[in-house]
């Protein structure tokens, strides 16, 4: 490939998300070119963007996740039934969320970095683990009645004109990009994810260093999971599963744009934004519904080899 | 007129990124014959062997079988040609019988159906054309080490190989099992195969033999035949005193260090007195049967020994990297296993393995190569930016006539320079103990000798290094003293006058030979 197709290709996907805003624009300039429509798209976007910066963590230390959707969902539902049925305050209710989701993410952890289980076998197993643990809570019903107000609030709340979900996915990227890039752990987490034997023999502690990026993996998914309980004004069964493969498309689409070759949370919010900016652009072109998984299973193959035969001519 | 040659390479180059794997690398060998292969490692002996056995594209020069050249795209080319090798590493597929590893690949078929009759038959003769004694339907589990071997071999003869490529063979197997080995492959020579055998034990090599191809720094530099084949003659094609001009003497440690009146055993004497800054007792493990070694502040202390001997499990355990069966190291007074390379770290060892890309993250750039391992003084309140990175590697760098690398991933610099940074990690992370696998393989003349004065400025500035090296040269070059490991114990330490890459390779032969 020559250098000149190859810098061209390296920026292919934020020039492919302008053509494909410019087409919108082009065709539905009365729906599309609203602030609403940026307004839904970064709405919409916000439980799915905390929860893939969560996995984003743990594709950089170079494991997978599986169960990170299911633990989102577990989360969401320790939160609601700790408030309806336990009648436990707001605050006291959202960290026992935090604490099983961090205890499911230790298990992760634990069986991969320590019981040397294959990551997508053992996540895969907890995640089925947790669904379990789910649906044994809740008796797999629904739940709307007896939700605090102030949980509600949490999603309801406007700033400057935009949802506090948005801020709060905004600050969680910032948080964990931050976190991967400026400080010693975060860059333990890139170390061992290029190279786990070097970065041993370096002196790093790796098992330690993934059992961290799987917990912060489950951190994230608390939160995604308590935000899309909040958002929906409700408890409804297995709701995280759903996370789970567009967290993948946007992480693995983020990183086909990333020009240092890494997973990296602002990267994949990037990516979060391409799809739903797509998906809801598509809504609007009135086209059916199977060309968007169409359309959107073939931008990700696409991104992610133009990527890959880029960086290996680099 | 005589045969053409079974398997002919002429004009051999294969590079690996800008660095010559080899230059000029020529082989011929001989129907139903053995041919033997050595060179100090880092020679291109592997590359070369690769190359006829189609598992590399030479990027110039001939390969030719039976006096036809092809061109061979891939192993499975290679065996179409006649070739099979069989890799040092390579080993038996554990759960199968012996007859379905001999077959595997080449299981003979109906309609996609394996006919199990003729596949037995096939094996029972393959195998005993090289009067093998194994029920083909045992499982290869049950085998001992040099059965196991077999099974290889008889696997590489099965698809029909008219030229098997054999890679240290021996290496892992104790000496009556080797025997054994070696009486199968002269009988698959009695069968016409000819055979490309590599091996650092000589004696080998002077039995069986009937020519010898020298390989030193990626070129074919000599061919020798029939009587002209001895162990002195090998040890003096492989140890030329033209490679010794190239490695710093044990003189110039004392020149290095100011003064040039340090005699030998002066300096021997010398770091006698130092304290010990690292005590291995009755360590053991997979290949090591109780070690007992002192490393004194200021000393170099080389190992030497053959494959399989446990030299570089000895360097693992000192670093941490794998912990001990038994024993322990003492550091500081206090009797250690270390679990993680982490925790010799904290005691102040840090270690290097031999394959750079173990060591280094070839994907990140430089300065965090280099500020990887401790980071305390890089970070501020917790925090890391790519800026007081760049400083904090500057000085360094600098030293290593590198600073202008510094956001180059690892992986762009030649492997002179890598081993240069890896090496300044272990400086930067301030250990006492450096320890060292094979350092300078596969790095040209002056990146090993800048390596090299690295070395003994760390010996100079008081701290330990161990060290050990393919190459017996750089062995007795650089190190005050070298310890011989055989079958896991040391079983001789050489230093002073007595140590010569002469003495170092005829004591490593004899003791090796020497029966349990």
């Amino acid at each position: 490939m020559t250098n000149a197709l190859g810098s061209v290709l390296r920026y292919a996907v934020f020039g492919a998300f302008v053509l494909m805003v410019a087409v919108f624009v082009a065709l539905r300039p009365d729906e599309f070119a609203q602030i609403s429509t940026l307004r839904s798209i970064l709405d919409d976007a916000a439980v799915l963007a905390v929860a893939a910066a969560g996995l984003t963590v743990i594709l950089a230390v170079g494991e997978f996740d599986l169960s990170f959707g299911s633990i989102a969902g577990f989360a969401g539902a320790v939160a609601v039934y700790a408030m309806v049925t336990l009648g436990i305050p707001i605050v006291p209710a959202l960290l026992l969320a935090v604490v099983a989701a961090l205890l499911a993410g230790g298990v992760n952890g634990g069986l991969v970095a320590y019981g040397r289980v294959p990551a997508l076998i053992g996540t895969l197993a907890v995640g089925s683990v947790v669904l379990g643990l789910e649906r044994a809570l809740m008796d797999d019903k629904t739940v709307y009645d007896g939700i605090p107000r102030g949980f509600l609030t949490i999603t309801e709340s406007e700033l400057l004109g935009l949802p506090l979900t948005v801020y709060i996915s905004l600050v969680v990227v910032a948080a964990v990009g931050a976190f991967l890039s400026f400080t010693v752990p975060g860059r333990r987490i890139y170390a061992t994810g290029s190279g786990e034997d070097a970065a041993r023999i370096s002196g790093i502690r790796t098992k330690r260093v993934r059992m961290m990026a799987f917990a912060i993996g489950a951190l994230c998914a608390a939160i995604a999971g308590v935000l899309l309980m909040s958002r929906g004004a409700s408890y409804y069964p297995s709701a995280g599963v759903g996370l789970l493969l567009p967290a993948y498309s946007a992480c693995f689409l983020g990183w086909s744009a990333a020009s240092s070759g890494r997973f990296h949370p602002v990267y994949t919010y990037f990516g979060v934004i391409f799809m739903g900016t797509m998906a809801t652009g598509l809504i609007m072109l009135q086209v059916a519904s199977w060309v968007t998984d169409l359309v959107q299973g073939l931008v990700l193959g696409i991104a992610v080899l133009v990527a890959r035969s880029v960086r290996r001519t680099a | 007129m005589s045969p053409p040659p079974a398997l002919l390479l002429e004009g051999i180059v294969k590079r690996f990124g800008g660095a010559y794997a080899l230059r000029d690398g020529h082989l011929r060998v001989e129907p139903g014959t053995i041919h033997g292969v050595v060179g100090p490692n880092g020679a291109g002996k592997s590359t070369l062997l690769r190359v006829g056995a189609g598992q590399l594209l030479p990027d110039a020069g001939t390969v030719a079988v039976d006096g036809v050249a092809v061109t061979l795209r891939g192993p499975r080319a290679a065996l179409n040609a006649g070739i099979a090798m069989m890799p040092q590493e390579q080993t038996v597929v554990p759960g199968l019988s012996v007859e379905e590893n001999v077959a595997l690949g080449h299981e003979p078929s109906r309609l996609g159906v394996v006919r199990r009759g003729v596949r037995r038959e096939r094996v029972r003769a393959t195998l005993e054309r090289i009067g093998v004694a194994i029920d083909p339907r045992a499982p290869v589990d049950g085998l001992a080490a040099a059965e196991q071997r077999m099974t290889m071999l008889a696997r590489a003869l099965y698809s029909g190989a008219r030229v098997l490529v054999l890679d240290e063979p021996t290496a892992a197997l104790r000496r009556e099992d080797a025997e054994r080995l070696l009486e199968t492959v002269t009988a698959a020579r009695d069968a016409g195969t000819a055979i490309v055998y590599v091996s650092h034990r000589f004696a080998e090599i002077e039995r069986l033999c009937s020519a010898v191809t020298v390989l030193r720094d990626g070129a074919t530099v000599d061919r020798l035949e029939g009587d002209a084949i001895t162990a002195d003659a090998l040890v003096r094609a492989v140890v030329t005193e033209g490679a010794l001009d190239e490695v710093v003497r044990p003189r110039s440690r004392s020149a290095v260090g100011g003064a040039s009146l340090h005699a030998e055993s002066d300096a021997v004497g010398r770091s006698a007195d130092r304290p010990v800054a690292a005590r291995l007792r009755g360590v053991t493990g997979r290949e090591l049967h109780g070690v007992d070694l002192d490393v004194r502040a200021g000393e170099i202390v080389g190992v030497c020994g053959l494959t399989g001997s446990g030299v570089t499990e000895l360097l693992e355990v000192l670093g941490g990297v794998i912990g001990p069966g038994a024993g322990n190291v003492t550091v500081g007074g206090v009797a250690r296993r270390f679990r993680e390379p982490h925790d010799a770290l904290r005691r102040g060892i840090a270690f290097l393995p031999a394959e750079r890309s173990r060591a280094g993250m070839l994907d990140r750039p430089v300065r965090e190569n280099l500020l990887v391992a401790g980071m305390r003084d890089v970070a501020v309140r917790g925090f890391v930016t790519n800026r007081r990175e760049r400083r904090a590697a500057r000085p360094a760098l600098e030293a290593l006539g590198l600073a202008d690398r510094a956001d180059d991933p690892l992986g762009a610099l030649s492997g002179g320079n890598r081993q240069k940074v890896l090496l300044g990690r272990c400086v930067r992370a301030d250990a006492q103990v450096v320890v060292l696998d094979d350092p300078t393989v596969g790095v040209d003349v002056a990146a090993r000798q800048e390596i090299h004065r690295t070395i003994v400025a760390l010996a100079d500035e008081g701290r330990a290094v161990v060290v050990a090296a393919s190459e017996v040269e750089e062995l007795a070059a650089v190190a005050d003293r070298v310890v011989v490991l055989v079958r896991g114990r040391v079983a001789a330490e050489l230093s002073g006058a007595a140590l010569t890459p002469e003495t170092l390779v005829e004591r490593v032969t004899v003791e090796t030979a020497r029966p349990t």
